[in-house]
């Protein structure tokens, strides 16, 4: 896996701890917009990454259904 | 008187007065005991016969006295059949106790005198012969012989045969042919032997001996049917014991229909005639290969209900296993299905609740983001590039920043109140 291609896990564990931490206010304000605009990126990503591993399913299973 | 005195007689003259003293001493014809001897060279064919008739001492093999006699040509025919009727061998031979009638015989031109055998009294042969053997028999018995070859073992397929019999004899022929008959392959050596007479005792235990250096399954000692009297040459210690002590089984078939010899007694077993002791080995062979091929049958049987038990053991598990495992499919079958939906329904449940914990996230961050807080009215407030937390960090106439979403203004403080509580 390349560097800069994180894997779902990853990525979510690391939203639901920005997330946390927001949440706590461990957060500080001017650093709240950065990590905003990270849990972004990660929700996007996570969406993205979520709705590929949906097709994959859905392709499998489709073919478990009919058999 | 004085004996000078005396008659002198001539020798016709003596012989002649003892004739005639004996013939008036004895009568006519009187009954006289004893041994025959000096026979057996002279008996064949009906002549007139000449032997001694001897008295030996009975407790050893010595002469005490003896006898000329002699036995008429006409007489001789008459005797042969009275013995014959009385089922003793009518046939003299040496050493035949008899108690005849006789008459006294002077011959005066030669001064002996012999015996004219008359008659001879079957009943007292007969009584000589069944004491000598009673005698004989209660030696054996006491001395534990008669059992002896009893005890040895003969194999169940007695092929390796020694036979004591007259060669070429009728008893030879009736043997062998019989074996022969049965096609399984006996092996006999034969010993030439005498069946009757006085080397009867020398001959059997000579041949006794030499088979038994050999490696024999049985030895046969057989001999045609005869009289009485024949048969005791084998009413005979010596033979008796030999049979008892040798180490093979001794099988005899020299009997008689109602009677049978001491030889029989000390025997491993005794049969009637030649052919009979033929038939018994042959049964014997014929048994065991009978019992053998009864033993192949069970053996067959019992295999065979071995096989038919293992194989209805194995339906049984074929059937079981087809059950079972028909119960097992239907069992795996029903779990698959399981299987297959929750594989289809889980994943599918997983990427909804991801979904959805995805979109409350994106909610939530909305909630979070400083711009949508700054859009419900909220101001960042910065002095010299500070964002500032707490009026503490402000004093009177500072110049401050407000930021707001869509822009920023500059502001002098012109007072200053800090709260108890923070909100």
């Amino acid at each position: 896996m390349k560097k800069n291609q994180i894997s779902f896990t990853v990525a979510f564990e690391e939203l639901q701890e920005i997330l946390v931490k927001i949440q706590s206010q461990e957060v500080d304000i001017d650093q709240l917009s950065e990590k905003v605009k990270r849990a972004r990126f990660l929700i996007d990503f996570c969406e993205k990454k979520i709705k590929g591993i949906s097709m994959e399913v859905k392709k499998v299973t489709k073919s478990l259904k009919e058999s | 008187m004085d004996i000078k005195l005396q008659k002198t007689y001539g020798i016709l003259e003596l012989n002649s007065k003892v004739k005639f003293v004996l013939d008036n001493c004895f009568p006519d014809l009187f009954w006289v005991r004893g041994e025959i001897s000096g026979f057996d060279r002279k008996s064949r064919g009906f002549t007139n016969v000449y032997f001694q008739l001897q008295e030996k001492n009975p407790n050893k093999d010595e002469v005490l006295s003896q006898v000329s006699a002699v036995i008429w040509k006409s007489d001789r025919v008459k005797i042969w059949n009275k013995l014959y009727e009385s089922k003793i061998d009518p046939n003299f031979c040496d050493g035949r106790e008899v108690r005849a009638l006789c008459r006294l015989n002077t011959y005066p031109p030669y001064g002996k005198y012999s015996l004219i055998i008359k008659d001879i009294d079957p009943k007292f042969t007969l009584g000589k012969l069944a004491q000598s053997r009673e005698r004989i028999i209660q030696t054996l018995k006491l001395n534990g012989v008669l059992d002896k070859n009893k005890k040895r073992v003969l194999v169940k397929v007695p092929l390796k045969l020694g036979l004591i019999t007259r060669l070429n004899s009728e008893a030879y022929h009736d043997f062998l042919g019989k074996l022969k008959e049965s096609n399984f392959a006996f092996s006999v050596q034969t010993y030439d032997s005498s069946m009757q007479g006085k080397n009867v005792e020398t001959e059997v235990c000579k041949a006794l001996d030499f088979f038994n250096k050999e490696n024999l399954d049985a030895v046969i000692i057989t001999r045609g049917g005869g009289a009485k009297t024949d048969l005791s040459w084998f009413d005979n210690q010596k033979i008796a014991e030999k049979i008892a002590f040798s180490k093979i089984p001794i099988l005899t078939g020299i009997g008689h229909k109602t009677d049978y010899s001491i030889a029989d007694m000390a025997a491993y077993s005794f049969y009637q005639t030649p052919t009979d002791v033929a038939i018994f080995l042959i049964k014997r062979i014929a048994d065991f290969l009978e019992e053998v091929e009864n033993i192949s049958d069970k053996l067959t049987y019992s295999v065979n209900d071995y096989l038919k038990a293992n194989l209805q053991q194995l339906r049984v598990f074929k059937e079981r296993l087809l059950w079972t495992s028909a119960a097992y499919i239907v069992e795996q079958t029903k779990d698959l299905k399981v299987f297959k939906k929750e594989i289809v329904e889980y994943p599918e449940l997983l990427i909804k609740n991801t979904k959805e914990k995805i979109e409350s996230y994106r909610l939530q961050i909305n909630n979070l983001d400083p711009v949508n807080i700054l859009k419900k009215g909220f101001s960042i407030t910065k002095f010299k590039n500070q964002t500032i937390k707490s009026v503490n960090q402000l004093k009177v106439d500072q110049e401050i920043l407000t930021i707001f979403t869509d822009g920023k203004i500059k502001s002098k403080i012109i007072n200053l109140k800090i709260n108890k509580k923070i909100i």
